[in-house]
């Protein structure tokens, strides 16, 4: 996997997990993985930014973590997205669209 | 998330910490774990996979670190860590603790001390309803600011519209105050009808004073038809007299032998608080109304002082142009004011009562901030000591990701529970300070004995906590927080940079500055003082007993001048037969004791009476000048027989002399003068000639700065006023005479309140005290500034020779000697030395100036003094220097070999 470094601003990095985890629940390092899948290589999240960040989500009430079992039988913590937390991310969804939209207008404008 | 819901989270992360830390470390584990297996999964050796996912985590402790940094409460968790490490700290380095503790206690509560009486002096708004509509009144012409007159007051009160009520206060006088059969001494003020409802005030208990009964009486002391005449007394008098009985109200006593009903008991405390007032330890018991027909009386008699209280709604500039309007017809109407100038000046009464006496007060307060200054210099130089000694502990908590401004904020913590154990200490100390200093303070300052630890005082100190905090620690933790790691991992054998010493040597060169410029300012003081000890007084102080009597116009059994003259006689004979007593005498005004009214003189060259400027009439009697040392230079004293004859003779002092016959002889001339007669009701000023018979060397009359006004002595009865001095000369010590003067006067009337009786000497010495108080404030604050700067600059010598004992050991085995030792320290440290003195004189020169107005016979700027501190600071600290100079010698060359840091 390519292990690109780009700076990611706090907010982005939080729509990427909530993202992640859309589908179904994630432990930590399997939403770092995710991540790193759906922005087909652009970000890799380090684990600095990571478990602060989701600490954050989950004390803003948008992730919920509970002690589970990995694949290969290891005690991981899993983080699922909340209610609260499917609405912030539609809503944040719909903020980015339209400040891309509006990028590319711009970067198109003669 | 909303603020109950941060709070609630912040309680759950403090509560269960071990929980919640146990929980990341297991989680960021079996991160570790995951990533283990999935590169292992990848085929990546056991070990080296291991490896490798500890190199990508980045290590556990910042990314615990950065996960804690971003909780809620976060940041208040370390502030408890912070708190917690410090006080561990702290008790480990008793010796430090102990010593900045103190330190600080003493800058903190000498400040705060000085802040409260600041605050109770100059600050504090007046304790009156409404005190900024209150006014005063000041006269103005060509020989300066005065009182009103009395026919001016009358006319101005007619005038003023701007103002609600205008009303006149009179300066105290002694009345001796008979009820139930005991008769004792009270403090006097006649003051107008309407003196509370001024102020805003009503009486305590009864009634105020009613216009009706504001009136003249008939001149002489006549009884008067009407109503008896009334008076209210003062809180506190009432509970110390009255023993706080409402029945008070109506109760007939008896002031001078005249009756006076009490009407009423004014609020508790008040006080006129007069700007030209020079005695506020001591409040008027006894409040009457003048009894003087102030309309008709002369219009060069300046003893009405005027306060009013504006209109609501009315502005100070609106009367200001009123009192203009009003001082322009009185110059039209009057020769005397056009011919002197008359001007009205109306200033607000707290900045007026400011304005008076903010000068020294504020001096104090530059002082002692600078002495806090000082110690916050000395113990951040301790800091960086013991932090330089610490920088291989921060070196390595700095790699390990803790932030600079984590470093910094824990070290402010440090210096935050030293400044407020040092405040607290401090607290207490000022508390007993401001206990004694009210004692201290000299009576001319007012509300003094208000100075107390109330809620801004209590803030001021935590202020200056807060502000130590930040002049101790910021630099120190800036200074240690920078991360040149490397450099400090590196050198394993030495364990320094050479940060510390520089900075140290600022800090203490600063320290001898501002201690400089306090013993500067000290030592001008010094000779400010002494050369007012010096001044020639007019009067030999030494064995004289000086005690004060009043025979005012309300005293019926003396109610002719012969009278008078009689009683002054029999005094004066009954106590020259005393054992003990050398001469006696007895005069109108004492020396130093204030009065400024002078009246005009004219020769009989000087054809016009406002030629020569005015003098002041001292009547006295024959033997006053033998009593008090004055000596008389030519001609002769009185003799009773002129006193009891009514001659009209005088002695003048010998500036009159000179200025009025310059070359000449005085005795013989003769003098022009005026009297005060009662005719029809009437009080005019009449001349009459008088010729000269003697000359008496000048006296310093009201302050021992300044120079009086001419002076003219007349013989008793011509003036036989009432409120009388006796100067007694004693053989031995004045005091044994106190008991048989009294008992003596007593035997002559025994109603008469005979008050004041002390020392001359102690009279003048109390002359001085807001000087000796200035004094020994500033000298105390200069002492221990430069026992802290001499601390200072020993600490940082020993200090440095400490760490380089290495070096000093290696110079010493290659052959130094230990005078060169000694010269290579000393020379470090006069250099530190010798930058603050430089420092310090350009400061001194730059600030002494503030203590211009303090200073006699001696300018701010004065050569010696500055010459003669700095060399004393000079050696005081080449002794500093020398001593850690010394030490270097003994330093054993082995070092050099076993290479101790």
């Amino acid at each position: 996997m390519p292990d690109a470094k780009a700076d990611l601003l706090q907010g982005t990095l939080d729509l990427l997990i909530l993202k992640s985890v859309e589908l179904g629940p994630h432990h930590g390092l399997g939403i770092a993985g995710r991540v790193e899948q759906i922005t087909r290589g652009t970000f890799h999240v380090k684990p600095g930014s990571l478990f602060p960040a989701l600490h954050r989500l989950e004390a803003e009430g948008w992730l919920a973590g509970e002690w589970g079992e990995s694949e290969n039988r290891r005690r991981a913590r899993f983080y699922r997205l909340t209610a609260p937390g499917r609405r912030q991310l539609e809503a944040e969804t719909r903020h980015w669209q339209r400040i891309s939209l509006a990028m590319t207008w711009a970067l198109a404008a003669g | 998330m909303s603020a109950i819901s941060w709070a609630i989270r912040v309680w759950r992360n403090l509560r269960h910490r071990d929980e919640v830390e146990r929980d990341l470390g297991d989680e960021i584990q079996s991160y570790l774990d995951l990533l283990t297996d999935e590169k292992i999964a990848a085929g990546v050796p056991p070990d080296r996979a291991r490896r490798a996912a500890l190199v990508e985590l980045g290590g556990v402790e910042a990314v615990r670190e950065a996960t804690r940094a971003s909780r809620a409460g976060a940041l208040l968790e370390q502030v408890w860590q912070d708190v917690r490490y410090a006080a561990r700290v702290l008790r480990r380095h008793t010796g430090f603790t102990a010593v900045a503790v103190l330190t600080l206690a003493v800058g903190i509560g000498a400040n705060t001390a000085i802040f409260s009486v600041v605050h109770a002096v100059l600050l504090r708004s007046l304790p009156f309803p409404e005190p900024e509509r209150l006014v005063f009144g000041w006269v103005q012409d060509r020989d300066g600011r005065r009182a009103f007159s009395a026919p001016d007051y009358v006319e101005f009160r007619a005038s003023a519209s701007a103002f609600e009520e205008v009303g006149a206060v009179f300066s105290p006088v002694i009345v001796g105050l008979s009820s139930n059969g005991r008769s004792e001494p009270a403090r006097a003020r006649e003051a107008s009808h309407n003196f509370l409802a001024v102020y805003g005030l009503r009486p305590f208990l009864g009634r105020a004073f009613r216009p009706e009964e504001d009136r003249p009486s008939a001149r002489g002391g006549q009884a008067r038809d009407e109503a008896t005449r009334v008076a209210l007394i003062s809180h506190g008098y009432w509970r110390s007299r009255f023993g706080a009985d409402p029945a008070v109200i109506g109760r007939l006593v008896r002031l001078d032998l005249t009756p006076y009903e009490i009407v009423g008991v004014t609020p508790p405390g008040f006080q006129p608080l007069l700007p030209d007032d020079d005695d506020f330890g001591a409040e008027a018991q006894v409040w009457i109304l003048n009894e003087l027909d102030l309309a008709r009386m002369p219009r060069d008699a300046n003893f009405v002082r005027l306060v009013a209280r504006l209109k609501r709604g009315a502005t100070l500039g609106a009367a200001r142009d009123e009192a203009a309007a009003f001082a322009r017809r009185q110059r039209a109407q009057h020769a005397l004011h056009r011919e002197k100038g008359f001007e009205v000046d109306l200033v607000p009464l707290d900045r007026a009562l400011t304005r008076a006496h903010s000068g020294p007060v504020l001096v104090l307060l530059g002082a002692v901030g600078l002495l806090l200054l000082i110690a916050c210099a000395n113990l951040a130089t301790l800091l960086l000591a013991r932090l330089s000694a610490r920088e291989r502990e921060l070196a390595v908590r700095l790699s390990l990701g803790a932030g600079r401004a984590r470093i910094v904020r824990q070290v402010l913590t440090e210096c935050l529970l030293l400044s407020l154990a040092g405040a607290a200490l401090g607290l207490a100390l000022a508390g007993a300070l401001l206990r004694v200093l009210p004692a201290l303070a000299p009576a001319s300052l007012p509300r003094v004995g208000d100075a107390g630890l109330d809620g801004l005082v209590l803030a001021f100190a935590l202020g200056a906590a807060v502000l130590t905090t930040l002049l101790v620690g910021l630099l120190p933790a800036l200074r240690f927080s920078q991360p040149w790691v490397a450099d400090t991992l590196r050198e394993a054998g030495r364990g320094h940079s050479g940060k510390a010493p520089r900075l140290g040597g600022l800090l203490v060169a600063g320290e001898v500055a501002l201690s400089l410029v306090l013993v500067i300012g000290a030592g001008l003081l010094l000779r400010s003082f002494a050369a007012l000890l010096r001044v020639d007084p007019g009067f030999r102080a030494e064995g004289v007993l000086t005690a004060d009597l009043t025979l005012t116009r309300r005293y019926p059994r003396y109610p002719s001048p012969e009278k008078r003259v009689r009683f002054v006689r029999e005094v004066s004979d009954r106590l020259a037969r005393l054992p003990g007593v050398e001469s006696v005498g007895l005069a109108l005004v004492v020396p130093l004791s204030r009065q400024d009214t002078g009246h005009s003189y004219a020769t009989e060259a000087t054809a016009s009476q406002d030629a020569l400027p005015p003098a002041k009439y001292r009547p006295v009697t024959p033997g006053y000048f033998e009593a008090g040392g004055t000596r008389i230079t030519a001609g002769r004293d009185f003799t009773w027989a002129e006193i009891e004859t009514g001659a009209r003779v005088s002695i003048v002092d010998e500036h009159l002399a000179h200025r009025a016959w310059p070359g000449e002889s005085a005795i013989g001339k003769r003098l022009r003068l005026e009297t005060w007669t009662a005719r029809d009701g009437q009080v005019t000023l009449e001349p009459f000639w008088s010729e000269v018979v003697g000359v008496a060397e000048d006296v310093r009359s009201a302050r021992l700065e300044r120079e009086d006004i001419e002076t003219v002595y007349l013989p008793y009865d011509l003036y036989a006023v009432a409120e009388l001095s006796v100067l007694v000369r004693s053989s031995g010590d004045p005091a044994s005479l106190a008991g048989p003067v009294r008992a003596e006067i007593a035997r002559i009337d025994p109603e008469l309140a005979v008050y004041h009786v002390r020392r001359l000497a102690d009279l003048v010495s109390d002359a001085l005290a807001p000087q000796r108080f200035s004094l020994v404030l500033l000298g105390a604050f200069a002492g221990a500034g430069l026992l802290l700067a001499w601390l200072g600059v020993y600490g940082v010598l020993a200090f440095a020779v400490g760490r380089r004992r290495r070096e000093i050991g290696i110079r010493m085995a290659v052959g130094a000697s230990g005078a060169q030792i000694r010269r290579m320290v000393l020379a470090r440290g006069l250099s530190l030395v010798a930058a603050g003195l430089a420092l310090g004189v350009v400061g001194a020169m730059a600030l002494t100036g503030l203590l211009a107005s303090q200073l006699y016979g001696v300018s701010p700027t004065d050569g010696r003094t500055f010459a003669s501190v700095t060399l004393m600071t000079l050696l005081v600290s080449f002794l500093a220097c020398d001593l850690p100079a010394r030490r270097a010698t003994r330093v054993d060359p082995r070092i050099a070999l076993t290479g101790e840091g």
